[in-house]
C-alpha cells in the first residue's frame, strides 16, 4: 500500500515537473511573442495621403469665403472668440481670425499659431500673429488627410502618444471598461464582479470584464475563437504583458489598437483614427460628447455603429456620459450640455479618409515606381500630394449636379451616363483633382485613368499644330478646302468621313476649322501632312499609346484616357513646355523624415512659337466656335482656349481646354460604349464651363514668344491689311514667313503696287481657289 | 498657296526699338470677326534682341538689318532682380533656397523655388534660379529645360535672359558641347553688354 502511494506520489512529482516544464515553455513562447510584437513595429501603418495644404500669403488668390469654407472642411470650430488650436473667428468679410493647428511638413514643423488673416477682395491682404500683430510672410493650414494606402480587407489607423491624448480619454475609458485598471496584474477576478454588479444595477451591459489588458491581447494576438486555450492563452498573456511593460506602454497600445468601426473593405483602429473617421478632427480636438461616443463605440462598434444605428449609439453615449460624471470626471454642467448635444458626425463628405478614390488611385500608382506595397502599407509613410480640396470639390459638384441635368435635358435614361475629369495646373503639371466616375465616392473603375476612348475631335489642335510648324506651308488664315476626301484604307474599303453636319461649307480659313471643328479640311491638311507626322506630334504632346499612323487617327479613332489627353493639353496650355502629370510632392517617413521628393521636370515638347499659333486658334473655338456656349458661364475676359470632342456614333462627348492657371478635361460616356447622341459642346462642355467658373481661375495671358509677330489681316480675304482696310484683325503669325503674304486689295500697301488690274483680281482668285 | 512676295516698307527703327519691351496686352488683341474693337496699326516687329535663338537670316527686301542697341534708358523699367518683381512670400522662399543652395543642399533649393512657382507661376525669376539650381544637382538636361522655359517667361527681361543663358551655356559645357556653349555664353554677353551700367 505504500508503495503504491509512494509510486503515485512520484508519478504526481513527474507529471507535476513536466506540466511546469510545458508551462514554463508555454510562457517563454508568449513572453517572446510578446515582447518581439512590443519591441518592433507594432503595427502595419498604412501610408497618409494628405492633400495640398492651403497656403496663406499675402496676395494669394483665396478669399475670406474660400478660407472659412476650407477651415470647416478641415474641422476647425467656428466660434466668437479664438479658444484654443483648432478655432477660428470670422471676424467680418475682410478679417478672419484662425488658430492653425501645428503640423509636420517636409521642411520643417509649423507651430501651433493664432494667426489674423485680412483680405482685400478675393485675395490675402494681409497675414499676422493674432495676439502679437506681428506680420507673417506665409502661413499654412494644416493639411487634410485624404486617403491611406492599406491592404486589401486591412487595418487603417492614425497612431497616437499618450501625452497627445486628452486626459478624459483614458480615464473616461477606464471607467466604462476597467475600473481597476491601475491595480490588476492583467486579470481582474474583482474586475468581473463589480462590472457584473454594475450591469445588474443598470439593467443593461454597461461594463465589461475583462480589463483593458485582456482586450488588448484579444486584438493584437489572438483569434476570436472562444475556445479554453485561447481563454487561458490570453490570460497568461495579459500578466505576461503587466511584468513587462509599464501601464502607460499597455494603455497607449490599447489606444491605437482597438478597433472602432468597419468602412468597406477597412477597419477603423485607434481612437486617432477614430476622432478623424467619426469627427474629422484631429483627436486633441475632441469636445467631452465626442470622447464619449468613440468610447462607447468599443465595446461594440458594429452594434453601436453611429453612422447605421444613430439612436442606439446616442443612448450609450448618453450612458458613458452619465458614468463620467457619477466618476466626478465632468461636472454636471458639462454633463448636461453634453446630453444635449447631437452626435455631431462629420458627414460622408468629410469622413476624413478614402473622400477621394479616384486621386488616391492616382498616388497608388505614381507611388508604385518607387515603392513596394509593403512599404506603402505598413511602413506608416506620409504622403503629400498635389491634390486642391477645393477643385475636387468643384469637379465633383459639377459631375454631381450636371449628369442628371444633362440625362434630363436630352431625354436620357436617368444614370445611363458616366464620366471623368482631370484638373491640373498648367505650369508645374500638378494634378489639382481627378473624378474617375459618376459615383464620386466609390473606389471602383477609375475611367479618368483606365477608360481609353477615341478622342474625336480633341484630335485636330495636334494636326494643326503639326501643319502650323511648317510656316512655309500652313499660318492661321491659309484657305483650306472644305470638300469630300476618300482614302483607300490599306485592307480594301474606302474612307470617306464627312463633317458632323453632312454639310459643305466652302473654303474656311484654318483658325475657323479648327474653331467650328470641320472634318473635311482637317482630313485634308492631315493626309497633306501625313498621319504619321501627326501621330509625332501628338506622341510629342504626351501620347504613350501604340495607335498606327492611319488617315483613320485624322477624326480622332485612337483612344486615349481623360489622364492622357490632360498631360497633351497640358503641354499646349504651358506654351509646349510639357511638365508630367504628377499627383505626389514629397513623401516623408512615419517619423517626419524627408524620404523623397518628386520634383517638377520640363521639358520642351512642342516647339514654342507653333504653339502660340494653335492656342490662338483655341481660342476662336470659345469665340466663335464649338466652345463659345462656355461665355455664357463665364467671363469672356478669360480668354479660355479649348476644343470640343465627339466620336463616331456620338459614343464620346469630350471637352478640354485650359485658362491661364488651370487645364480641364472632361469625358462623358457610356460603360457599353453606346451612342447617347451627346457632342462634346452639349455633353462635356456645360460641366467643363461650370468647373471653370466655380474654380476662380486666372485669365489666359499668352506671352507672345520672340518667333511670333503679330500682324494685321484682312478678315475677306484673309490677306495683309493695313489702314487702308476696314475693321481688319491682328493675326499671330511666325516671324520670317510673314514677308511672303500678300496684301489685301483693300490695303494701301497694296493698292499703289498692283502692277496691274490681274493682280487685284489675282488676289481675288486665291481667295476662292486655294492652293494644296 | 501661291502669294506674291512684296516689299515691306514699313517697321521704322524708332518703332522697333519701342517694340522691343512691348508685351501683348489682352485689350490690344482684335478679334475674327471683329466686333467692337478699332483697327490697330500694325504691330512694329521687334528687334534682333528678342530672337535669340533664330538662326540669321539672310538680308533681303523687306528684312531690316540687324539692330545693336546702346544702353538704354527704356532698360530701366525691367526689374533687376527677383526681390523687385516678386511679392513678400516669394522672396522670402527665394531667401531660404539660396541659403540652402549655399549650404549644399540644392534638393531643398529645389524644393522652396517649386513651392515658390506655385505661388507665382509666371515669374521669371523664380524659374531662373531654379534652372541654375539644377546645375548644382548636376542635371544638365533640366537645367537647360527650365532655363529655356524661364527665358519664355521673362517677357523679355534681359537681366532674367542673360542669367538663363548662362546656365545653358554651362548646362552644354558640362554635356560636352562646346560650340554650343560658346554660342550661349556669346548672347548671355551681348545681352548684357545692353544692359546699363551700374
Amino acid at each position: 500500500m505504500r508503495r503504491v502511494t509512494w509510486a503515485l506520489l512520484a508519478l504526481l512529482v513527474v507529471v507535476s515537473c513536466i506540466g511546469a516544464l510545458v508551462l514554463a515553455a508555454t510562457l517563454i513562447r508568449l513572453d517572446g511573442e510578446i515582447r518581439s510584437k512590443f519591441a518592433g513595429a507594432r503595427w502595419a501603418l498604412p501610408a497618409q495621403v494628405y492633400a495640398a495644404p492651403l497656403e496663406l500669403y499675402p496676395g494669394a488668390y483665396v478669399s475670406a469665403d474660400t478660407l472659412t469654407y476650407e477651415l470647416g472642411r478641415l474641422g476647425y470650430r467656428a466660434l466668437t472668440q479664438l479658444e484654443g488650436v483648432g478655432s477660428f473667428v470670422e471676424r467680418n468679410a475682410q478679417q478672419v481670425d484662425v488658430y492653425a493647428r501645428a503640423f509636420d511638413f517636409w521642411d520643417g514643423a509649423q507651430q501651433a499659431t493664432p494667426l489674423s488673416i485680412r483680405f482685400a477682395g478675393n485675395r490675402v491682404a494681409a497675414v499676422a500673429e493674432a495676439r502679437t500683430g506681428e506680420s507673417v510672410t506665409i502661413a499654412r493650414l494644416d493639411p487634410m488627410l485624404i486617403g491611406s494606402i492599406y491592404p486589401q480587407h486591412g487595418e487603417d489607423r492614425v497612431l497616437v502618444k499618450l501625452d497627445d491624448v486628452p486626459g478624459l480619454l483614458p480615464l473616461g475609458l477606464m471607467a466604462v471598461e476597467d475600473r481597476s485598471f491601475y491595480d490588476h496584474w492583467g486579470i481582474s477576478p474583482k474586475g468581473i464582479l463589480r462590472a457584473s454588479i454594475a450591469n445588474l444595477k443598470a439593467g443593461s451591459v454597461v461594463q465589461g470584464g475583462s480589463t483593458l489588458t485582456q482586450q488588448l491581447v484579444k486584438n493584437f494576438f489572438l483569434d476570436r475563437s472562444q475556445t479554453w486555450a485561447r481563454k487561458i492563452n490570453e490570460a497568461f498573456m495579459s500578466v505576461l504583458l503587466e511584468v513587462n511593460y509599464s501601464k502607460g506602454e499597455i494603455l497607449e497600445a490599447y489606444l491605437n489598437e482597438v478597433n472602432l468601426g468597419q468602412d468597406g473593405g477597412r477597419s477603423v483602429n485607434g481612437f486617432g483614427l477614430g476622432a478623424q473617421f467619426y469627427f474629422n478632427k484631429p483627436l486633441p480636438e475632441l469636445m467631452p460628447h465626442e470622447m464619449a461616443l468613440l468610447v462607447g463605440i468599443v465595446k461594440g462598434p458594429s452594434f453601436f455603429n453611429p453612422r447605421r444605428n444613430g439612436e442606439r449609439a446616442l443612448q450609450r453615449r448618453n450612458l458613458v456620459l452619465s458614468v463620467w460624471r457619477d466618476d466626478a470626471l465632468i461636472d454636471q454642467a458639462t454633463y448636461e450640455a453634453a446630453i444635449a448635444r447631437p452626435l455631431d458626425l462629420a458627414g460622408a463628405e468629410g469622413r476624413g479618409v478614402e473622400r477621394y478614390p479616384a486621386f488616391v488611385d492616382l498616388v497608388r500608382r505614381q507611388l508604385r515606381a518607387q515603392y513596394s506595397d509593403d512599404d506603402l502599407t505598413q511602413e506608416g509613410l506620409r504622403v503629400f500630394t498635389t491634390l486642391r480640396p477645393q477643385a475636387q470639390e468643384a469637379l465633383e459638384r459639377q459631375v454631381i449636379k450636371g449628369l442628371p441635368e444633362i440625362e434630363k435635358a436630352r431625354g436620357l435614361d436617368a444614370r445611363s451616363l458616366e464620366v471623368a475629369g482631370v484638373v491640373t495646373n498648367v505650369e508645374g503639371g500638378e494634378v489639382l483633382a481627378l473624378v474617375g466616375g459618376r459615383d464620386v465616392r466609390f473606389p471602383g473603375f477609375n475611367r479618368a485613368l483606365d477608360a481609353q476612348r477615341q478622342i474625336g475631335s480633341l484630335v485636330k489642335p495636334f494636326i494643326f499644330q503639326t501643319a502650323l510648324s511648317r510656316p512655309e506651308r500652313y499660318h492661321l488664315y491659309s484657305w483650306l478646302p472644305d470638300q469630300p476626301v476618300q482614302v483607300k484604307m490599306a485592307h480594301g474599303p474606302v474612307w470617306a468621313p464627312q463633317n458632323y453636319d453632312r454639310k459643305f461649307h466652302g473654303d474656311q480659313p484654318l483658325f475657323n476649322v479648327l474653331a467650328q471643328s470641320y472634318n473635311l479640311p482637317s482630313v485634308h491638311v492631315g493626309l497633306d501632312l501625313g498621319p504619321a507626322e501627326v501621330l509625332k506630334t501628338l506622341k510629342s504632346a504626351g501620347y504613350s499609346g501604340s495607335a498606327q499612323p492611319l488617315p483613320s487617327i485624322l477624326l480622332g479613332a485612337i483612344s486615349i484616357a481623360p489622364f492622357e489627353v490632360a498631360q497633351m493639353y497640358a503641354t499646349l496650355a504651358a506654351g509646349g513646355y510639357q511638365a508630367p502629370l504628377s499627383a505626389i510632392r514629397e513623401v516623408l517617413t512615419a517619423d517626419g523624415q524627408p524620404l523623397s521628393r518628386f520634383p517638377l521636370r520640363v521639358r520642351q515638347a512642342l516647339p514654342e512659337a507653333p504653339t502660340y499659333l494653335t492656342n490662338w486658334a483655341l481660342e476662336q473655338v470659345m469665340l466663335m466656335g464649338t466652345g463659345r456656349s462656355a461665355y455664357q458661364q463665364v467671363d469672356r475676359s478669360l480668354s479660355l482656349a479649348g476644343k470640343t470632342g465627339t466620336t463616331d456614333d456620338y459614343r464620346d462627348a469630350w471637352f478640354a481646354g485650359f485658362a491661364g492657371d488651370t487645364v480641364a478635361v472632361i469625358w462623358v460616356g457610356r460603360d457599353d460604349n453606346k451612342s447617347h447622341r451627346l457632342t462634346g459642346t452639349s455633353g462635356a462642355l456645360p460641366l467643363w464651363a461650370g468647373l471653370m467658373k466655380d474654380l476662380d481661375v486666372q485669365p489666359r495671358e499668352p506671352l507672345m514668344p520672340s518667333g511670333v509677330q503679330s500682324i494685321l489681316i484682312d478678315p475677306q480675304t484673309g490677306l495683309r491689311a493695313d489702314d487702308g482696310c476696314q475693321a481688319p484683325v491682328a493675326v499671330p503669325y511666325l516671324r520670317g514667313h510673314v514677308d511672303t503674304l500678300a496684301w489685301a486689295p483693300c490695303s494701301m500697301a497694296g493698292r499703289p503696287q498692283v502692277d496691274s488690274p490681274v493682280d487685284w483680281f489675282l488676289n481675288i482668285f486665291q481667295r476662292q481657289q486655294p492652293g494644296p | 498657296m501661291k502669294q506674291r512676295t512684296r516689299g515691306w516698307v514699313g517697321g521704322v527703327m524708332i518703332a522697333v526699338l519701342l517694340a522691343a519691351c512691348q508685351t501683348p496686352q489682352p485689350g490690344q488683341r482684335t478679334r475674327w470677326p471683329p466686333v467692337d474693337e478699332t483697327p490697330q496699326p500694325p504691330t512694329p516687329e521687334p528687334d534682333e534682341r528678342e530672337t535669340p535663338d533664330r538662326t540669321p537670316r539672310p538680308l533681303g527686301p523687306g528684312t531690316k538689318a540687324p539692330v545693336e542697341l546702346e544702353p538704354d534708358a527704356s532698360l530701366q523699367q525691367w526689374p533687376t532682380s527677383a526681390e523687385e518683381a516678386s511679392g513678400p512670400a516669394v522672396v522670402a522662399l527665394l531667401k531660404q533656397a539660396r541659403e540652402a543652395r549655399a549650404a549644399g543642399r540644392p534638393d531643398v533649393a529645389a524644393a522652396h523655388l517649386e513651392r515658390a512657382t506655385r505661388f507665382e507661376s509666371r515669374n521669371g525669376f523664380i524659374w531662373a534660379e531654379l534652372a541654375a539650381v539644377y546645375i548644382d544637382k548636376g542635371d544638365y538636361d533640366q537645367a537647360e529645360a527650365i532655363a529655356l522655359r524661364a527665358n519664355s517667361l521673362a517677357r523679355g527681361n534681359p537681366y532674367i535672359e542673360a542669367a538663363n543663358w548662362d546656365v545653358i551655356s554651362s548646362a552644354r559645357s558640362a554635356r560636352g558641347q562646346v560650340q554650343a556653349s560658346i554660342e550661349a555664353s556669346a548672347r548671355a554677353e551681348s545681352l548684357r553688354r545692353k544692359l546699363p551700367r551700374e
